[in-house]
């Protein structure tokens, strides 16, 4: 009889203890019953069935870039306890691909970042979030956002095109091929070459300081001031990557910086980028063509302004 | 270029010869050699650089003269190339070696480069910056407006009176499910299911 005594009293215990708990928590949720915890009230007396959060669709106003908010649409992304869960982006692969790009593959592979957003509203039909604002070293593409219940459940992977922030560089001088410096001056100079030692790149530039993406020289040894005595084109090239083009923000005036020896015969020094039609075209790859005149001699400074994916290498 | 372009570059360049040209007369030189090449070569094409003076033509003995012929501004290139290294030369009413003369115009330009540097770099690429932080800012707003609307209308459902209604009837559920008969407690079950749907369907709806 024992055991009998002891079951039935351990029953009538356990259901006087879930009697004052649901009282309990009926007496709770009285007080500040909303939809969610009505969801958690309603669940733990019926059998609600199991459901899975479902992303359906992004609002076209979303941002999805660093610092940008997104709103996400969908079903089912509140859990029974009624609290938010979380919104976390995928970006990249978690197994390195390496961008094929006509010609020669590039190395750099992208990495595998995932972030968790900063949730800003939730609902059971829609999440809104922002994303980390130092989210970097990541190229445009697509990028995967997840719904995770405050329950675990995640949802499916719905498929965003992310875009990353933007840098602005000056693209180094070693980063540019000298494709033909015109040597009709006496002494010629383009980037690192040269027909005299005498002729180097300066540390300083006028216009650009430090920093330039082109050099180059005509110095005539017999100034004439007057008259131009040669002219000729120099050409130079690049080849950024990784989404990385030339800056279009002023039309591709990157800025000559010319240095005239006589004004009225060596200027003006003038370029072109081939690559840039039309006109208002990023082109990430590109001839320079520069155009100069020396009368007494010309020194030229380009500085070629790029813009990319921030902590991405543009080669 | 365009020609506003040009015409600003015409400009910002007027100060700069005015200085070289009051440097290169008020200037004495030293001793260069023009034609020795960097190691690099260029892949030159459809070029034709400028003959250089032959080591032979450089070792030409020295024509010590400083007569006006040999001013320079009187000379032509050829007659410029032809000369040794050490002759004597005049130019602007000075007198020197066309080594030194020849470095001096190679140093007079450079000269002028270091004399000013550049910040404008640093403007464009804050001006860059902060655009793209203004434009972030702007896509924002808009994402924001309806984010706040959508936990607007949330609100709005939830203070509905269909809502209201609900979540009263879900706390009366609560209330009397512990001390309800199996059957009634049957019933209460099947209408909590029924009220956590139609929950659901104002939440989407």
């Amino acid at each position: 009889m024992q055991p009998a005594i002891t079951n039935a009293l351990a029953f009538r215990l356990a259901t006087a203890v879930a009697a004052l708990l649901l009282l309990s928590e009926a007496g709770h949720a009285q007080g500040v019953l909303n939809a969610n915890s009505a969801h958690t009230v309603l669940c733990s007396i019926a059998a609600c069935p199991s459901t899975t959060p479902v992303i359906s669709s992004l609002d076209p106003a979303s941002v999805v870039s660093p610092g940008g908010k997104i709103v996400v649409n969908g079903s089912n992304f509140n859990s029974q306890s009624g609290q938010p869960g979380k919104i976390v982006l995928k970006l990249g692969s978690k197994y390195p691909v390496t961008i094929m790009r006509l010609g020669s593959p590039t190395v750099f592979h992208q990495p595998y970042v995932e972030r968790q957003l900063a949730v800003l509203g939730w609902a059971g039909s829609h999440a809104f979030a922002q994303i980390p604002a130092d989210v970097t070293g990541v190229m445009d593409g697509t990028a995967i956002v997840e719904i995770w219940r405050d329950d675990g459940v995640k949802s499916n992977s719905f498929a965003v095109s992310f875009t990353a922030t933007r840098d602005f560089q000056i693209l180094p001088l070693h980063d540019v091929a000298m494709q033909t410096c015109e040597a009709k001056a006496d002494a010629n100079l383009c980037n690192h070459w040269s027909d005299s030692s005498q002729l180097t790149i300066p540390a300083m530039v006028t216009g650009v300081g430090s920093q330039f993406s082109i050099f180059g020289q005509h110095t005539m040894f017999i100034p004439n001031p007057n008259t131009t005595q040669v002219e000729g084109t120099d050409k130079y090239s690049f080849d950024l990557k990784n989404g990385w083009v030339l800056d279009k923000s002023h039309d591709f005036e990157n800025g000559v910086f010319p240095v005239y020896g006589c004004f009225g015969s060596d200027a003006p020094v003038d370029k072109d980028y081939q690559d840039s039609k039309p006109i208002y075209s990023a082109p990430s790859s590109s001839s320079v063509w520069v155009f100069w005149k020396a009368g007494c001699g010309t020194q030229y400074a380009v500085a070629l302004h790029i813009t990319g994916p921030i902590g991405v290498p543009w080669k | 270029m365009s020609r506003s372009r040009s015409l600003r570059v015409f400009r910002r360049a007027v100060p700069v010869v005015v200085a070289y040209a009051a440097l290169a007369m008020s200037q004495n030189t030293k001793t260069g050699n023009p034609s020795a090449p960097h190691p690099v070569a260029p892949p030159v094409t459809a070029i034709t650089p400028n003959p250089i003076p032959s080591p032979a033509s450089r070792t030409t003995p020295s024509t010590k003269s400083t007569l006006p012929e040999n001013d320079v501004e009187q000379m032509t290139r050829a007659q410029f190339r032809a000369l040794a290294d050490n002759a004597l030369v005049r130019y602007h009413g000075q007198s020197l070696t066309k080594a030194a003369f020849v470095k001096q115009r190679l140093e007079q330009l450079q000269v002028q480069g270091r004399q000013k540097t550049g910040a404008s770099f640093e403007a464009l690429r804050n001006q860059f910056l902060q655009k793209q932080e203004a434009d972030l800012a702007t896509r924002n707003a808009r994402a924001q407006a309806i984010g706040d609307a959508l936990n607007s209308r949330m609100a709005r459902v939830q203070s509905s009176p269909a809502c209201v209604s609900l979540l009263k009837e879900t706390a009366e559920i609560q209330r009397k499910y512990p001390s309800a008969s199996p059957a009634e407690q049957s019933r209460l079950k099947q209408r909590a299911l029924e009220i956590h749907t139609e929950l659901l369907k104002l939440e989407i709806n």
